[in-house]
């Protein structure tokens, strides 16, 4: 039955080629518009490529310090000391490390060409946690961490930009006028993966001073997700060793956050804040979700109804040869979700057109960054497509399909003769 | 006993201003393998009387009994059921789906009970080809002549075996050649078990039938 639906469903549309176009066309921009959302959010939380632990991954970025007795509050990033002293040893994650990154002067040694690069900061587990391939040299370990030995990783760019095509590993560079060996190369990756980004990677030990530092974030990666709940009752055990060590000081470490809600909140210095923030961030997104849904579905609807009404006499033959109202119905909304479904295929492809042009302002990357293939076409971002496409044909075909499920047999088929 | 039997029936339209009496107070019994003529000027109740013997619409008023059975009463989806095994229609105006060639046609009463595909063009196919148009099957409605539509029309309506043809005027649109083709094809359907209801203006026609009944303002006069 669905096959011959399937037929008339596209012989339909052969038949009235501007109508279908109009209607394949209203169906895409609406699906153009919800899906460049979907995906860009989907490239910000999937598991690939750099960042393929994205699920299993969670992040402590601030902590706020409460003195009660002056009632005053101090909030911001982790110092080194509230990491060491109370949450280097948790036992529930599989790798832990800390981070920082900012923009450094970097140049060859010897040479006066400085580059304005990205640094990023961090322990041995780091490497375990993102992925990398390395194109010479290998990852340091929990040795070269500890003895705070000034090594560097550099991304396949940044050694193009200092060396332009001389060897590289072996040789010196200044980072911030302190040199560093390079002991390793690694190819590029995209700035979609924000958390593994960099132009160039050093020990957190090799710099000086750096327990006066603060740490950008302590990243956990667990063994599996459902692992969170031990993990937070580990981070929340730290806090209470701490306020038991410090009278009236009262610790609380903001997170940790699931990568895809830190996405969300950004910089919050408590887990309420968070929580407010992320719930303001998906109530924004259902308004928009919902607005881009409904109203090209209201402007759809029309069509379906005018579309509808040419087909009144079918409609009273198919019910007088024995059709329920059910099965009108559903072959209504069969043949509507043909059409939902190329608009669905045309208004995904415009999506990614949209977020090229757009990463911008949709990623928070530079326009130059580029967007690996499979975080553009997922499962996810497939089965939302059809998701949407049935959302809208619902909202589009319902009323129109329930109408002609329920027309009189008689005046349908005495509608042309009237 | 007749296998279609209306007790009383009344049918009145109704609109905000008007209501319009289509028929009044009717009885008439079809027999079985009966070949019935409806007869009557335009607006008598003919098409409104074939309508509700086809449980296509309801009476106001009276009772419709079909192959034994009381309609009264009977849910939507009952009725739909009770179409699909029983009745057989045919429209002056064909009715084909335009988007669907032949053979889907034809099909489409089978689509809405059990039936594998195979089942399906099988049945659809026997019919065409009892119609005389297997070689027509692939083609789409507008391809054909009216003699040919109202065949593929006819192949529809038996293609589910139905006990009962009911017919509003098949030959209304058709030369006089093409129709008494159609008149025969109907005979012939007739002869071979099919009790028929057919609506006409065409006072030949109806002479070549069993019976004819005749309305005159929703009444039956003859």
């Amino acid at each position: 039955m669905y096959k011959l639906y399937f037929k008339q469903a596209i012989a339909m549309l052969k038949q009235n080629k501007f109508i279908s176009l109009i209607a394949i066309l209203g169906t895409a921009l609406a699906i153009m518009m919800i899906m460049a959302i979907i995906v860009s959010d989907n490239i910000k939380t999937i598991s690939i490529g750099a960042e393929p632990n994205r699920y299993r991954t969670y992040y402590i970025p601030t902590m706020m310090e409460r003195d009660t007795v002056q009632n005053s509050w101090m909030t911001g990033t982790i110092s080194y000391d509230r990491y060491q002293g109370y949450l280097s040893d948790l036992q529930t994650p599989e790798y832990s490390t800390i981070m920082s990154r900012s923009e450094q002067l970097v140049c060859r040694e010897g040479e006066s060409e400085i580059h304005t690069l990205k640094r990023r900061t961090t322990g041995e587990d780091y490497w375990k946690i993102y992925s990398f391939r390395f194109i010479e040299g290998a990852p340091w370990g929990e040795e070269e961490v500890q003895s705070g030995v000034k090594h560097a990783i550099l991304s396949e760019s940044a050694t193009r930009k200092l060396f332009k095509g001389e060897k590289a590993v072996g040789q010196m560079i200044l980072i911030n006028f302190v040199p560093y060996r390079v002991t390793g190369i690694v190819e590029d990756i995209s700035e979609i993966f924000n958390m593994a980004h960099a132009d160039l990677w050093i020990p957190y030990t090799s710099i000086d001073n750096y327990q006066s530092w603060g740490v950008d974030m302590l990243v956990l990666m667990a063994k599996n997700n459902s692992d969170l709940p031990e993990i937070d009752r580990e981070v929340r055990q730290a806090e209470k060793k701490y306020d038991a060590s410090h009278a009236n000081k009262v610790l609380s470490y903001r997170g940790p956050a699931k990568h895809s809600d830190y996405q969300l909140s950004g910089w919050a210095s408590t887990n309420e804040d968070a929580a407010v923030k992320i719930r303001v961030a998906r109530r924004k997104s259902l308004f928009i979700f919902l607005v881009l849904l409904l109203v090209p579905a209201i402007n759809l609807s029309g069509l379906s109804l005018s579309r509808m009404k040419r087909r009144t006499e079918e409609i009273g033959v198919r019910k007088a040869f024995g059709a329920k109202r059910h099965v009108i119905l559903i072959q209504v909304l069969f043949e509507n979700l043909i059409t939902s479904l190329l608009g669905g295929v045309v208004g995904l492809l415009l999506s990614y057109g949209v977020i090229y042009q757009m990463k911008h302002w949709l990623l928070g990357v530079p326009e130059d960054s580029y967007i690996p293939f499979n975080a553009l076409v997922s499962w996810p971002v497939l089965l939302s497509v059809v998701l949407v496409c049935v959302l809208l044909n619902l909202l589009s075909a319902g009323i129109p399909a329930y109408r002609a499920s329920c027309m009189n047999i008689v005046n349908s088929l005495t509608q042309n003769d009237k | 006993m007749g296998i279609i039997k209306l007790e009383g029936i009344t049918k009145i339209y109704r609109t905000k201003e008007v209501e319009t009496v289509a028929l009044e107070n009717v009885n008439l019994e079809v027999k079985e393998k009966e070949f019935l003529s409806v007869m009557g000027p335009s607006g008598c109740g003919k098409s409104t009387l074939l309508n509700l013997m086809g449980l296509l619409d309801l009476p106001d008023e009276g009772e419709i009994r079909i192959n034994g059975i009381d309609t009264t009463g009977m849910k939507d989806g009952q009725m739909a059921d009770f179409r699909n095994a029983t009745l057989g229609f045919v429209f002056q105006s064909f009715h084909l789906i335009n988007s669907l060639n032949v053979l889907d046609n034809v099909e489409l009463p089978l689509l809405y009970r059990p039936s594998t595909e195979k089942e399906r063009r099988e049945k659809a196919k026997a019919v065409l080809e009892k119609v005389g148009l297997s070689h027509r099957m692939r083609h789409f409605p507008s391809q054909l002549s009216g003699g040919q539509s109202q065949r593929v029309a006819i192949a529809r309506a038996i293609v589910g075996g139905p006990k009962i043809i009911l017919a509003d005027e098949p030959t209304g649109n058709l030369d006089s050649r093409m129709g008494q083709e159609i008149m025969d094809l109907l005979f012939q359907l007739n002869e071979e078990g099919a009790t028929i209801v057919m609506v006409t203006h065409d006072e030949h026609i109806a002479e070549s039938t069993q019976r004819i009944v005749r309305f005159f303002d929703g009444r039956r006069v003859e």
